[in-house]
């Protein structure tokens, strides 16, 4: 971090401002992979409760790569990894040399925008899932709201990608960026995180991503030892 | 008449009327025969399901079910407790059922036909008990009511003050033997029921609907029933059929299926229920039918919650996605080790179970992209520049994927990794054929 950011945000501290990424109730997030982006998030890494809206527009597939290594340590428990209605097909081998487990993931190609919204709460619900990914083009505040409701009722992370135009809708969503594709990376504008300040851009180089290691605070644990321990 | 719904009784039908004289009283009265046969089915149906309860469960005609629970009362908490599950299981089943315990089956059926809901537990009592039983109470045959009524024979305490040899002599040997076997002073032996090997049971709605919610609430009891028939010989299903009929019109026939065999009454009502909602009921639906075609075993408790907490849970919102939107919308999917990239991964049926990336041996295919398109997009090739949204700068390539003579569908392609001046990253090809360019994947 900045040092003269550090030392302002220690002025401020001792004259009794608190930052809002400073808050402590913020719960520790799962590891994203990349250095710049754990830092300006404020439980160091994606949230693991509630939906994560994912704003920008085909054909750049930055968002999804920017999950890759977050889901490749999803797909080491025995919990689906649901993908909803992408726009094309996930492709296989891409997947398998990123480091996912492939008999975790689920496609659903439902024939309604609607049926996606259904499936993916299901999903969502079932607490079967270590993390359900939605692409809806058309969908309105009330239905993100659902699915933050379903979120929250059960673990597991929840991802929406949506158009960039939709931020300028309001959303219920825990985290919101927006992703867009640079030579080499990617830069993240992070509109909206609950428990912190809308930080500036953030950027990420695709060769700095590190391993993703076990985060104490994922919540994507094996299925049957969570059922065995209850 | 042998049963009347209030509405009736209201306008003084009663039990035991003649079909005539109940409608002289109410001229649109709606009635329907008795079916015996039916009944009788039903009992055996009965049979079958309490066999969850307890391995000796006999059918004493014409509607009665003898279930030696001596044996259960430890599996069930005592009997206190069996006994309100009993009541309880039978009510969601939809039946009206009075229970009664004795120490012997003659002693219990009596109590029962009599409708006294008592608990006997001590032989020392049942002569106490039984004994205030009035006789016409008793299922004998109307001439023996008659006879004892006729001498003056009110109640059983009675019957047991007369000698034996001139009951025995007035009322049959039979009479005398059946009092023996009450007060466990003969044996009583009773055949236990055997359950048909297949599951098949019908209901018949109260009144036609078209409304699904009635129809799910009336399949619910034909699940409850098949899963008790399963508990009772440690099995499950893992497929059964629900059929709706309507009238004269063909039944219609709904398969659900579930990943594993159980018997988890929840599950399958979830299934049902989401088969149901989606169904274009033409006719109103006056019976469902269920039947269970290949019954198999499952491990001693599996079966039932346990296994709805464990290994079912994660592919039962599958099944309600399959239920509710096609076989065909979920799948799984696999990489293939195959050069050409539409061929290089395919969908398979979803199972966590197989660690694919360990038993796959994954050639080191150079990048592939991300994001594959089902179907290749034309690209505009112009003064030695390719077009998509801008200009796009070759980042490496070429790869040349061909198939040969032997390929049904032969393809010589040259890929490429593109990229725009924004950063986006794309694969190409040159369908070397066609001479035309094409994109068919997405990097970032």
């Amino acid at each position: 971090m900045n040092p003269h950011l550090s030392a302002q945000a220690t002025q401020w501290r001792q004259a009794g401002v608190w930052r809002g990424r400073d808050l402590p109730a913020t719960a520790l997030g799962v590891a994203t992979g990349y250095a710049p982006l754990d830092n300006a998030l404020p439980g160091h890494g994606w949230p693991t409760q509630g939906l994560i809206e994912m704003l920008g527009d085909f054909p750049a597939a930055s968002g999804l790569r920017l999950l890759l290594p977050t889901l490749a340590r999803l797909t080491q428990t025995r919990r689906w990894l649901a993908w909803v209605a992408p726009p094309h097909i996930p492709y296989a081998p891409a997947l398998a040399a990123q480091g996912l487990e492939l008999s975790r993931v689920l496609l659903v190609h439902p024939r309604r925008a609607l049926d996606g919204l259904w499936v993916a709460e299901q999903a969502l619900r079932s607490n079967t899932c270590s993390a359900v990914l939605l692409w809806a083009q058309d969908i309105d505040t009330r239905q993100v709201r659902k699915l933050q409701l379903a979120m929250e009722a059960q673990g597991g992370m929840g991802i929406i990608f949506r158009p960039a135009s939709a931020a300028a809708q309001a959303s219920p969503a825990t985290l919101r960026v927006h992703v867009a594709a640079t030579p080499g990376g990617a830069e993240i504008n992070i509109l909206k995180c609950r428990g912190a300040w809308a930080a500036s851009a953030v950027h990420v180089d695709w060769h700095d991503v590190v391993a993703v290691p076990v985060s104490p605070a994922s919540t994507a644990g094996d299925i049957h030892a969570q059922r065995a321990a209850q | 008449m042998l049963h009347a719904n209030a509405a009736a009784r209201q306008q003084g039908v009663q039990q035991g009327m003649s079909v005539a004289a109940a409608r002289a009283l109410v001229a649109d009265i709606q009635h329907c025969p008795r079916d015996h046969v039916a009944e009788m089915q039903t009992l055996q149906r009965l049979a079958a399901w309490a066999g969850q309860y307890t391995s000796m469960v006999s059918v004493q005609m014409p509607h009665a079910l003898l279930l030696e629970i001596g044996g259960s009362l430890q599996l069930f908490g005592g009997m206190r407790r069996l006994w309100s599950k009993l009541a309880q299981d039978m009510g969601e089943l939809g039946f009206e059922s009075l229970l009664a315990v004795a120490p012997t089956p003659t002693a219990a059926y009596w109590l029962a036909y009599a409708q006294q809901s008592v608990i006997i537990t001590a032989r020392a009592e049942i002569m106490h008990v039984l004994g205030r039983l009035p006789v016409a109470q008793l299922p004998w045959a109307p001439v023996v009511l008659d006879k004892l009524q006729a001498v003056g024979l009110r109640y059983m305490r009675d019957v047991w003050r007369l000698p034996r040899e001139g009951l025995a002599r007035r009322f049959g040997v039979d009479l005398l033997t059946q009092m023996d076997q009450a007060l466990g002073h003969s044996a009583d032996p009773r055949s236990a029921y055997v359950a048909p090997a297949t599951f098949s049971a019908a209901i018949t709605l109260p009144a036609p609907t078209t409304d699904s919610a009635a129809l799910v609430f009336a399949a619910q009891r034909l699940l409850l029933e098949l899963a008790g028939f399963l508990r009772a010989r440690g099995a499950g299903v893992q497929y059964f059929e629900l059929s709706c009929s309507a009238g004269r019109s063909a039944a219609t026939k709904i398969t659900i299926g579930t990943a594993h065999a159980h018997r988890h009454v929840e599950q399958w009502r979830i299934l049902v229920r989401e088969h149901l909602e989606k169904l274009q009921i033409s006719a109103p639906v006056d019976g469902l039918q269920l039947r269970a075609p290949q019954i198999e075993t499952v491990a001693d408790r599996s079966g039932d919650m346990f296994d709805a907490q464990n290994a079912g849970v994660s592919t039962l919102w599958l099944e309600r996605v399959r239920a509710r939107l096609g076989n065909d919308v979920i799948n799984g999917v696999c990489a293939v080790a195959e050069h050409r990239p539409e061929y290089a991964w395919h969908t398979t049926p979803p199972d966590l179970s197989v660690n694919k990336n360990q038993t796959q041996h994954h050639h080191a295919l150079p990048d592939r992209p991300l994001w594959l398109l089902a179907q290749p997009l034309a690209i505009r090739a112009e003064r030695g520049r390719l077009w998509y949204g801008g200009v796009l700068h070759k980042v490496r390539g070429p790869e040349r994927i061909e198939s040969g003579w032997w390929d049904q569908r032969p393809m010589t392609r040259d890929y490429y990794v593109v990229e725009n001046v924004a950063g986006i990253r794309y694969w190409v090809f040159r369908d070397n054929a066609e001479g035309r360019w094409f994109l068919h994947g997405v990097f970032w």
